[in-house]
């Protein structure tokens, strides 16, 4: 391949310039004429049925412009695999927090003062807010008519239990009974956590005189958004348009409606906009947590420290509703044993409802607390063989040719490299003080492409214009790699390209940022789409230069032959030739998952991973025993990202990762009282300050490539997945025991160490 | 109803605010100036984060009528009147300190305003004055590199020690 | 709801007096304005019928000193009472106290008077202040001003006639330490704070003070402990055993969802200890 000159390098951020100056607009930001203000009247239970709403009081108070409710919206349920979710509710209210009816009226006062003065009846009834005891034969049923749902046939429902999926080969019971091997037990809990993004969550809505709909909000995943809101309304997709803004972050908890379904369902009542910008304690209420749950770890190895066994099984709480619940319990799974290499193996997920807020698939779902849960049991285990805790990784690492739990065969398996590499960089081996640890752990993760459009289109006034479905989240893919991408192809300055991005009228389909796929997903839409250009641009120039195509590069801007640099034309010109601009378009289509063997699973649906990548960390951290304090020094990650077009986004993913870990460790728990109401507050939401976070060493591994443009792989997700893992190896380490349950804060850290 | 003159950027802005309305509330909705964030609305995140005076004060929970006929600096005010940026601003872009950039505005003051106070920060010190500015997307490393080259670029320049933002003509009271 | 910017004192009292009992002394603004907002009903304030902001009262933030006794205004900020000469010299511990509170946006804008208001068991500059032996001036139309210990301060009921006009702190040479334990590295709220200032007679202690923060439902003072210091000298056995008595005989501290009544105690225990090594000038002693 020839050098490239934009992919590959680091650079500033295109959007950095309006950000810094406090010009880029998220969704609170757009400034609507006549806008109302909505607010969204939420039950004060963890569990009742809802008897009777009555809006009369409040439609007559001052402002008030619409009301909506159970009873003047769509009866059909929301469609998440199971249809168990209303808009409002029919009649269960499921959690503390459940929108129950939404107000617009002229001023925010205004509204709440109508919100309140909706009269709803509410039939208490007991709720259920742990997932072990709703497991219990003798638990209330969060949906009293589960039998009733219409489900997809692939999915559990069973009482509360709403998924299910096992991974099994070999025979775990006869080798944990085998008379060489040291079998070691233990059992793990995991805290409720918050996504954490700065941006709580707004959307605003207009209807349309021609009977559509716009809404403008800052989404991963609008173009889906979308379309399930025009097919629940009953309008014509054409016409509903989602106006995505940028967005203040979101690591999953900004895929699935919110705001957005309240101003809609208000504006389609009334002839003015409804704005709806919720404060932080509001997105609280209606926040999609990081599934909490309870694994428990089972292992054999025999005295050389070869691991022959494991059986693991999580329970997961995934709240009222399934919503987008499933991917915790599935990746759980697939990584439980990973990547590890074990003949005998028994891996269970059980998905439980409760009276909960609805889990949802934040930032790596289950990759952080599987891989806390099965390394810290693994150094355990390695403690009690007298085993280094990095020589056991090393000895029982995949390596080329190894499967998957599920028998998916493995190719370009980085492990080794990505556990010497963060090792050396944590200073593996140094003697340590009193106090002092170092941990490692290690895992894989996937790549995902999902549907996704892309246009070009260059103009003769010298614009480029690049039209991209995928939102911009933060991340830097789509307001940096994707335009860097087409730039490469273009040979022009990236900084030249203007990006549109997320709004529906451009019509540029993509299924969302999540699950590691917007490089990946969009990069492949962008590529064709420059493919495309640089194909119909090289055909005018052979026209404008009398060259042939073999001959033309474009370089600067310019088509020009080769060697020849004063022979050229500009883009723009051929533009002109062409009737005033050049475009294409280009696709990304699902690619098929590797092969696996279904045999060995039992009601999956993910047991087999595209492009994977491996991932180290390791972790420095001092302890003091006395009060349990626990200081990260130095988090050093080794991530296998396939090639890093965008490096600065790369090891921005990777950075922000250790830090969102470090909390997932040690400070954020999402606290329920005992009724079941949420405290999602940022005094008791402790998430790490600048004082908090590590100094972070980032080792990219470019040696095997995936099957993304330039060869990435999904980058986003992994970097959560290890840190966690790595600072309870390096806690296990200072003080001899880590804490089984997630924060690890200081009194439980004390207790660890305390009573080990 | 209270009749308030707030120095924003360097212009007197004359407001009539409610006498708990905030000047976050103030900024956005009555100036349209809404390059300040709110993040929570409680004081726990900085996204809102502004200065007053020079000093950093979340403006979620800082009643507008306390703001009367003081310097108020903003995102806004940053940059100078030809449009240059700010040399934080500049070594925010150049170090890769932001990605969503949400908490930026308030990141951006914070760190200016330190750097008024104490020129060549410590990583101590620059990680401890910026405690009260969360950000969920970076883990903080650039943001800190950020700083530093912040400091060197004011150095370079002349301007160590300089007060961020415009002084209005006309301020204060005793 | 009425607002109001009185100029003097007794034009505040005048006010809090006649609204009262639904007038609200508006200083920092960093919980009243929180306290009003975030009411997660909607319900019109009814019952906060008048706001009295004192930040017009120039009398308020003076600080000054004469020889024997600082007087601090209860409008001075936290940011102030950190870096102002005159605290830092006569009342280093509030100093101390004061740096360490939340993050500079706050202490910007907190106040000490805000701070001994707010009951926060474990309030940064409450609890240093009990360390000093300080007292709280406070103005009230009908009886004329009063002298109230902190430490009887922070865990009285206030009148809400009343208003918090300045505190009074004794001038020592004690040697001082404040130690905060958080569940992270910064900008919260201690879980348990010690604040502590010894006297020393020769090499024997004449006089110690600790103040405990998060370990009952105010910040105390942790007489038992003080009372067994006196005399001794200052080693690290004398800081083992005062801290064990104020673990196991001055806190009384409650399980709640922030900690456990043991893991306070414990707390105690080594915050203490370490903040009785620093006062005694053995090592430098930070909690992390």
């Amino acid at each position: 391949m020839s050098a490239l000159r934009v992919v590959g390098k680091q650079r500033p951020r295109l959007d950095a310039a309006a950000k810094v100056l406090g010009q880029t607009h998220y969704t609170a930001d757009v400034a609507l004429d006549g806008a109302l203000e909505g607010v969204v009247k939420r039950s004060p239970h963890a569990f009742a049925r809802v008897v009777r709403v009555d809006v009369t009081r409040a439609a007559s108070l001052p402002g008030v412009r619409a009301i909506a409710h159970a009873g003047n919206t769509p009866a059909q349920p929301l469609d998440f695999g199971i249809k168990d979710q209303h808009l409002f509710p029919r009649p269960y209210a499921r959690y503390a927090g459940e929108p129950v009816a939404a107000v617009a009226a002229d001023t925010v006062a205004q509204a709440r003062a109508a919100a309140d003065a909706i009269e709803v009846e509410y039939e208490i009834l007991e709720p259920v807010l742990d997932a072990r005891r709703a497991l219990e034969a003798s638990a209330p049923l969060v949906h009293p008519d589960w039998k009733q749902y219409t489900k997809l046939p692939t999915r559990v429902l069973r009482g509360n239990v709403c998924g299910h999926n096992r991974i099994r080969r070999g025979d775990v019971e006869t080798a944990f009974a085998r008379p060489d091997v040291v079998v070691h037990a233990s059992e793990f809990c995991f805290s409720p956590g918050l996504p954490g993004y700065i941006e709580p969550r707004a959307a605003a809505a207009r209807r349309e005189p021609d009977g559509g709909l716009t809404v403008w909000c800052g989404s991963q995943s609008p173009y889906e958004n979308r379309d399930e809101l025009a097919t629940f309304f009953g309008l014509e997709r054409e016409r509903v348009r989602f106006i995505n803004q940028f967005v203040g972050g979101a690591f999953g908890g900004k895929i699935i409606m919110a705001a957005e379904w309240y101003a809609a369902a208000l504006a389609l009542q009334c002839d003015r906009p409804v704005r709806m910008a919720w404060t932080r304690h509001e997105d609280g209420l209606h926040a999609f947590p990081r599934h909490g749950g309870y694994a428990s770890f089972k292992s054999a190895a025999t005295a050389d420290g070869t691991l022959v066994a494991m059986r693991a099984e999580f329970v997961y709480d995934t709240g009222a509703y399934i919503g987008y619940g499933t991917g915790t319990s599935q990746i759980s799974t697939m990584l439980a044993s990973a990547p590890y290499r074990i003949p005998n193996l028994d891996l269970e997920a059980t998905l439980v409802y409760t009276n909960k807020h609805v889990a949802g698939p934040v930032r790596a779902p289950g990759g952080p607390q599987a891989n806390y849960a099965k390394e810290l049991h693994l150094d355990e285990l390695a403690a009690i063989l007298g085993v280094d805790a990095l020589e056991f990784r090393l000895h029982n690492a995949w390596e080329d040719g190894d499967q998957s739990p599920s028998g998916q065969t493995l190719s370009g398996v980085r492990v080794k490299e990505a556990l010497r590499a963060a090792a050396d960089a944590i200073g593996w081996g140094t003697p340590a003080r009193p106090g002092e640890g170092r941990g490692i752990g290690c895992t894989w993760w996937f790549s995902a492409c999902g549907e996704s459009k892309a246009r070009l289109e260059v103009r003769a006034d010298g614009s480029i214009l690049l039209a991209s479905g995928n939102p911009e989240v933060g991340t830097g893919a789509s307001s940096t790699a994707l335009p860097m991408m087409a730039a490469e192809v273009l040979g022009v300055d990236p900084a030249r390209i203007t990006v549109v991005l997320s709004d529906t009228a451009t019509d540029t389909y993509d299924a969302g940022v999540g699950g590691s796929a917007s490089t990946f997903s969009a990069g492949t839409a962008v590529a064709a789409a420059a493919k495309d250009v640089h194909a119909k641009l090289l055909t005018l120039a052979e026209d404008a230069l009398e060259a042939r195509a073999d001959d033309i590069e474009l370089r600067d801007g310019r088509a020009l032959v080769r060697g020849s640099p004063d022979h050229a034309v500009a883009l723009a010109e051929l533009a002109r030739k062409a009737g005033g601009a050049v475009s294409g378009e280009g696709e990304a289509a699902e690619i098929d998952d590797p092969e696996f063997d279904e045999s060995l699973t039992e009601t999956h649906g993910f047991a087999s991973w595209l492009a994977p990548s491996y991932t180290a960390s390791a972790a420095h951290v001092d302890v003091d025993p006395d009060t349990g304090a626990v200081t990260v020094r130095k988090i050093a990650t080794a991530q296998d990202v396939g090639y890093a077009v965008n490096p600065t986004g790369a090891i921005g993913q990777i950075e922000g990762g250790a830090v969102m870990g470090v909390g997932w460790a040690l400070t954020e728990a999402l606290q329920f009282d005992e009724r079941g109401h949420v405290r999602p507050d940022l005094k008791d939401y402790l998430m790490p300050t600048a004082v908090d976070a590590p100094e972070i060493a980032t080792i990219l591994i470019e040696s095997s490539p995936g099957a993304g443009p330039y060869g990435l792989k999904g980058v986003g997700e992994p970097p959560i997945t290890t840190p966690p893992a790595a600072i309870a190896g390096a806690i296990r380490a200072a003080v001899g025991a880590a804490p089984h349950e997630t924060p690890m804060t200081p009194e439980r850290v004390w207790r660890a160490a305390r009573d080990r | 109803m209270q009749p308030v003159t707030l120095l924003v950027n360097g212009s007197a802005r004359e407001v009539v605010v409610e006498p708990l309305q905030t000047l976050l509330a103030v900024l956005r909705d009555h100036l349209g100036l809404t390059g300040t964030k709110e993040g929570c609305g409680t004081g726990y995140c900085g996204a809102c984060t502004v200065l007053i005076d020079g000093q950093p004060v979340n403006a979620c929970l800082f009643p507008a009528v306390d703001a009367d006929r003081r310097d108020v600096t903003t995102i806004e005010g940053l940059a100078d009147d030809a449009g240059m940026l700010h040399p934080v601003q500049s070594a925010f872009i150049e170090r890769f300190g932001l990605q969503c950039g949400y908490c930026t505005p308030g990141m951006i003051l914070s760190a200016a305003s330190l750097l008024a106070e104490n020129p060549q920060p410590s990583d101590e010190q620059a990680r401890s004055a910026l405690a009260g500015n969360i950000c969920r997307c970076t883990g903080y490393q650039t943001i800190i590199a950020a700083v530093h080259e912040a400091a060197r670029l004011l150095r370079e320049q002349g301007r160590a020690g300089e007060a961020p933002g415009k002084r209005a003509p006309i301020r204060g009271r005793a | 709801m009425q607002y109001f910017e009185p100029n003097f004192v007794d034009e505040a009292l005048v006010l809090l007096d006649r609204f009262a009992p639904h007038a609200h002394v508006l200083a920092g603004g960093s919980l009243l304005g929180l306290a009003v907002r975030t009411r997660s009903d909607s319900r019109a304030i009814a019952d906060a019928t008048a706001i009295v902001n004192v930040k017009r009262i120039p009398a308020l933030r003076e600080i000054s000193f004469d020889g024997a006794t600082l007087t601090i205004g209860a409008l001075v900020t936290a940011r102030e009472a950190s870096m102002h000469e005159l605290i830092r010299a006569h009342a280093p511990l509030v100093a101390r106290a004061a740096s360490s509170l939340g993050a500079r946006q706050l202490r910007t804008v907190a106040t000490i008077g805000g701070n001994l208001c707010s009951g926060h068991p474990a309030a940064d500059i409450s609890t240093a202040l009990l360390a000093c032996d300080a007292r709280c001036l406070i103005a009230d139309i009908a009886s004329g001003p009063t002298s109230v210990l902190a430490v009887d301060f922070v865990r009285a009921e206030s009148d809400p006639r009343s208003l918090l006009t300045a505190i009074e702190v004794p001038a020592s040479a004690a040697r001082v330490a404040y130690l905060k334990m958080q569940t992270r590295r910064a900008f919260e709220m201690a879980i348990v704070s010690a604040a502590v200032a010894v006297e020393l007679d020769g090499s024997t202690v004449r006089a110690a003070r600790i103040a405990l923060g998060g370990a009952a439902p105010s910040p105390v003072r942790a007489a038992n402990a003080e009372s067994w210091l006196r005399g001794k000298s200052p080693s690290g056995a004398a800081a083992s055993d005062a801290s064990r008595l104020a673990a196991d005989q001055d806190a009384a501290p409650a399980s709640d969802a922030h900690a456990s009544a043991e893991y306070r105690r414990q707390l105690v225990h080594v915050l203490v200890e370490r903040a009785l090594h620093e006062a005694f000038g053995m090592h430098d002693a930070a909690v992390r």
